[in-house]
């Protein structure tokens, strides 16, 4: 039993997805046969099922590193090694709607949660066989996705200074949220497979529009769906290769 | 014409590769049919050719932040908007050997150069369509190679902590070289597409040893061949 995700490791799978939001969290459950509450505690509801046979778990993380933090050292203690963040997120760029799906190479280090594992010149970046396991999910689906850095952060309502917002939208900086650069930094400290991927609820002319709920909505579903699909390919290609974790 | 590379738009191709050696330089533009030298000033040995009838540039940059840096930006004024830097590397890792390929997935920012663009929070990484691009050509070409994060520093000999080298090397850190934080960084900046990768010249316990430098000089050889055929397929996609 952990501190604060009160479960046992016979009930997580090594496969995590980790999105911020509690609804999130049960609409990817609701994707899986059999979903089960394992565990509702500090924040973190945690849903273990099946797709196509093979078990996967959700834990809600709630917003900000410290959170995602302690979320997934737990997650790990019980077996999990492989984490896909299903998020929301904003934009800087011109070319991304309200809906669209972003897959992040990148993140710049804005949060403060990843600095205590590794110093902020380490690049908070996707395992690769994640960040290709999701692109290519979406091409299987026929969904289009956005690759591109992105920018994590741990103030969503403190003031960006000036100089460094427009040096992040010269650099056309697809997707804003408050978690991914945790995800990776303690993934790569921790030699674990981790992934993101977000479905925009903003323009890079507006935050959260109103006009823009019902695509976000649609841009979410779509996310889940990539990232579920993307799981089943890394889980099947574990299968045939039980070592290939690299 | 620009402060440094003295030639101009029309003696450079979209596509450039930036090794960091001179010799190296060559040893591409000697993949090229009708390869002409163009620019020759400042260390930067400047080649274009065609692959399979489309225009190649060749860069050498010299080693280190600074010199790539000037080099890159001056290419891109000059119409280069992909770039591939072909390096050597050294590793932390016990399962690479000389001679191995490495594929940069991202780079740690230990060089200078980059934080005059782009504070040090910003991650150094290969644009996705390069990396995969890379990737592919690596699988198809069947030699051994390894896709990772790496570092890039801008002293070679200066002392090293070792006990920040050992948390690095259990973060998982594959390479260590000079140049890609800079290339990576700046093209992330100007919007440019840039990728990675070295040929390893020693092995976590050795530092270009001679027993190795065969292998090495293979693994040049294949890291030139697959960068080559990446740099052909994105070429390709963009005719489409």
């Amino acid at each position: 039993m952990e501190f604060h995700i009160l479960a046992e490791p016979k009930h997580i799978s090594r496969y995590v997805f980790v999105p911020g939001d509690h609804d999130r969290a049960k609409k990817i459950a609701d994707h899986f046969d059999e979903p089960r509450l394992v565990s509702d505690s500090r924040g973190y509801m945690v849903y273990t099922g099946n797709v196509d046979g093979i078990r996967m778990t959700v834990s809600s993380t709630g917003m900000g590193g410290p959170q995602v933090a302690i979320g997934v050292e737990e997650l790990a203690h019980l077996g999990a090694d492989t984490f896909v963040r299903v998020g929301s997120c904003g934009t800087m760029r011109d070319d991304v709607n309200c809906g669209d799906v972003i897959v992040p190479t990148g993140m710049f280090r804005g949060g403060a949660t990843g600095h205590r594992y590794l110093p902020p010149p380490f690049p908070a970046v996707p395992h690769f066989q994640v960040l290709t396991a999701l692109v290519e999910a979406a091409a299987r689906l026929g969904l289009k996705v956005h690759t591109g850095v992105g920018y994590s952060g741990d103030a969503f309502y403190a003031y960006m200074p000036s100089e460094l917002e427009t040096k992040l939208r010269e650099a056309r900086t697809a997707a804003l949220e408050m978690e991914a650069d945790t995800l990776f930094i303690i993934g790569s400290f921790r030699g674990w497979r981790t992934g993101a991927i977000f479905a925009s609820d903003g323009t890079s002319k507006e935050m959260k529009p109103a006009w823009g709920e019902k695509l976000f909505r649609q841009g979410e579903e779509n996310e889940i769906r990539i990232a579920i699909e993307a799981m089943k390919s890394i889980a099947l290609a574990d299968a045939e290769t039980p070592a290939a974790q690299g | 014409m620009e402060f440094h590379i003295r030639c101009e738009p029309k003696d450079i191709a979209r596509y450039a590769f930036v090794p960091g050696d001179h010799a190296r330089a060559k040893k591409i533009a000697d993949h090229f049919d009708q390869v002409e030298m163009v620019s020759t000033s400042r260390g930067y040995n400047v080649y274009t050719g065609t692959v399979d009838g489309m225009r190649m540039t060749v860069s050498s940059t010299g080693m280190g932040g600074p010199s790539v840096a000037i080099c890159i930006e001056e290419l891109a004024h000059l119409g280069v908007d992909t770039f591939i830097r072909v390096g050597s590397c050294g590793t932390m890792q016990p399962y690479v050997d000389c001679g191995d390929v490495i594929i940069a997935s991202g780079t740690f920012r230990a060089g200078g150069t980059a934080n005059n663009y782009l504070p040090v929070e910003y991650p150094a990484v290969p644009d996705f369509q390069v990396l995969s691009a890379l990737v592919a050509a690596a699988k198809k070409s069947g030699a051994p190679y390894h896709v990772g994060i790496g570092s890039a520093g801008d002293a070679f000999y200066a002392p090293r902590d070792p006990s920040a080298r050992e948390m690095l090397r259990n973060a998982g850190l594959v390479f260590g070289e000079m140049e890609s934080d800079t290339l990576f960084v700046i093209s992330s900046l100007r919007g440019w597409r840039a990728g990675a990768l070295f040929a390893s010249d020693g092995t976590a316990t050795e530092t270009k040893p001679a027993w190795g430098e065969k292998l090495f000089r293979q693994g040049e050889e294949n890291s030139i061949r697959i960068a080559i055929e990446a740099m052909r397929e994105i070429a390709l996609a963009d005719a489409k």
